[in-house]
């Protein structure tokens, strides 16, 4: 199980620096694998659902510091970019910068080459992110809900760390939800 | 599918705080980890008893795989057993804890659940849950891979074209087909292709830059929506455009035509961290014509997957 988390934990550190959104998939793959039916002592019980609870609030935090606002999934790349004119020639979409002779139409399809790479990038980075998030979500929901119970001792933990990990005030409301009676 | 032989009850699920929902049958199993003493015997022990020469009922005849597509299309079930390559589906198990192995595709195991990756390739996969009494459940997939691109025009598009000239374009919004499946995995891209060239068209040098189809470089993703005839929209705006060499009228009526590969990969993501080499798919081709004049003017128009565009060189200078 402790692996798991370690791994869990090198995988969102290696995401935080590279922010390659395929990778962080991993560790949610290794947190969902987290079964601690397996322990028997209870003090080991105990330290390794805490380690596992604090390992999903912190994927739950890095997902939603990374999650943008203002995301408009109908605002879609495009495949290749037109370039600007030059004097009657209008040279096909997606044509290499240097078939471009004029310097300033050229420099202008450089920058909207940049722009729409960039626009790539990044949609594909929320779409990603965004299907993550409601799989992780999912997930640590599941697994607060398997080892921790509505009793104040659990509760005071979980607290514990929802403050610890800086969880924002709307995620924070959703777990503590988890527990609520209905 | 399920098993029965003459065995003992299979163990109990985990149920930590015994919700009325689940129904628990043999021994009772650990507790959750409790920190105030809450955690305790997870289900009431069940009838029991060997299978076979018994009268009783053999726990192993219920054992079952219940699955649950993470795709929400509204065209589509979320019980289906025909997934696009990549796509995703919740299992569970009957019976509680299992071990879960697959034939193909991947699997990532939560006790008595586990979530399948559909693989690469298509074909059929096999997926099964064992207990540890020895009952086990089969359930299988058939994996469909794209089959065809339909490309239809972007809402709200106007055609690109320069008054007196013989150029037109429009943008189109590309799906992949088939629509019995969700494709939300799949990444596409378009290959290099050289078009053929006549009339007017002709005129264009014979080099890349005027020949070539210019494919997008990065990978583009699809969305889980899937519309019935069109299949599963792509995340993009394909931008299609004949592209005007300057050369002077009289403009000879011809065509350029592009055949453009497709190639779909699944994502890294759902590859477990690397992406699929990309596999060509389908052929979609690219034509643009110029009509031979008529009443004064020359009809122009593009297609490409079954999206179609259309004016005349006389027509007024209109963009996307």
């Amino acid at each position: 199980m402790s692996s798991q988390v370690e791994q869990a934990g090198r995988i969102l550190a290696a995401f935080e620096k590279s922010k390659s959104i395929d990778s962080f998939f991993g560790a949610v793959e290794q947190m969902e694998g987290v079964n601690l039916m397996g322990l028997g002592d209870t003090k080991e019980r105990l330290a390794a659902r805490r380690a596992a609870a604090r390992m999903w609030l912190k994927i739950l935090a890095a997902i939603d510091e990374h999650l943008d606002p203002k995301f408009d999934p109908e605002d879609v790349p495009e495949t290749k970019v037109v370039p600007p004119p030059s004097g009657r020639i209008q040279p096909p979409p997606g044509v290499s910068p240097e078939a471009i002779t004029d310097p300033r139409a050229r420099a202008e399809y450089e920058a909207a080459l940049k722009k729409n790479a960039e626009k790539i990038a990044s949609y594909n980075f929320q779409t990603k992110l965004q299907r993550l998030n409601k799989r992780a979500s999912t997930s640590a929901k599941r697994f607060l809900t398997t080892y921790y119970t509505p009793v104040h001792a659990d509760q005071q933990e979980l607290l514990s760390l929802l403050r610890e990990e800086h969880l924002s005030t709307v995620r924070q409301g959703q777990i503590k939800a988890l527990f609520k009676a209905e | 599918m399920s098993n029965c032989s003459s065995r003992p009850q299979p163990p109990a699920p985990y149920v930590p705080h015994a919700p009325a929902s689940v129904t628990t049958t043999g021994p009772g199993g650990a507790g959750p980890a409790g920190a105030g003493g809450a955690g305790g015997a997870a289900g009431a022990g069940g009838t029991g008893g060997a299978c076979g020469a018994s009268t009783a009922p053999c726990p192993c005849a219920t054992a079952t795989i219940t699955s649950q597509t993470v795709s929400t299309a509204a065209l589509l079930s979320q019980t289906r057993l025909l997934l696009g390559v990549g796509e995703e589906v919740d299992l569970t198990y009957s019976l509680g804890a299992a071990t879960w192995n697959a034939t193909d595709g991947r699997l990532v195991s939560m006790g008595s659940s586990a979530r399948f990756t559909a693989p690469p390739i298509g074909g059929g996969v096999t997926v099964t849950a064992r207990d540890s009494a020895g009952c086990s459940a089969t359930i299988t997939f058939t994996i469909v891979e794209p089959n065809a691109v339909v490309q239809l025009r972007k809402p709200g598009g106007g055609i690109k074209h320069t008054q007196a000239r013989p150029d037109v374009g429009i943008q189109t919004v590309p799906y992949l087909m088939p629509d019995t499946v969700s494709f939300y995995n799949v990444e596409w891209l378009e290959d290099e292709v050289f078009s053929t060239n006549t009339g007017v068209y002709a005129l264009y040098p014979n080099n890349p830059t005027w020949r070539g189809h210019h494919p997008n470089a990065s990978a583009l993703g699809c969305s889980d929506k899937v519309i019935a005839g069109q299949g599963t929209k792509t995340n993009a705006v394909d931008n299609l455009y004949s592209g005007d060499h300057g050369d002077p009228a009289p403009f000879a009526a011809g065509s350029a035509s592009w055949p453009i590969p497709w190639k779909y990969q699944v994502s890294a993501a759902a590859m477990g961290g690397t992406a699929s080499p990309p596999k060509q798919f389908a052929i979609a081709t690219q034509v643009v014509t110029l009509a031979a004049a008529a009443s004064g003017d020359q009809a122009l128009t593009i297609t490409k997957a079954g999206a179609a565009g259309a004016t005349t060189v006389n027509s007024a200078t209109s963009t996307y």
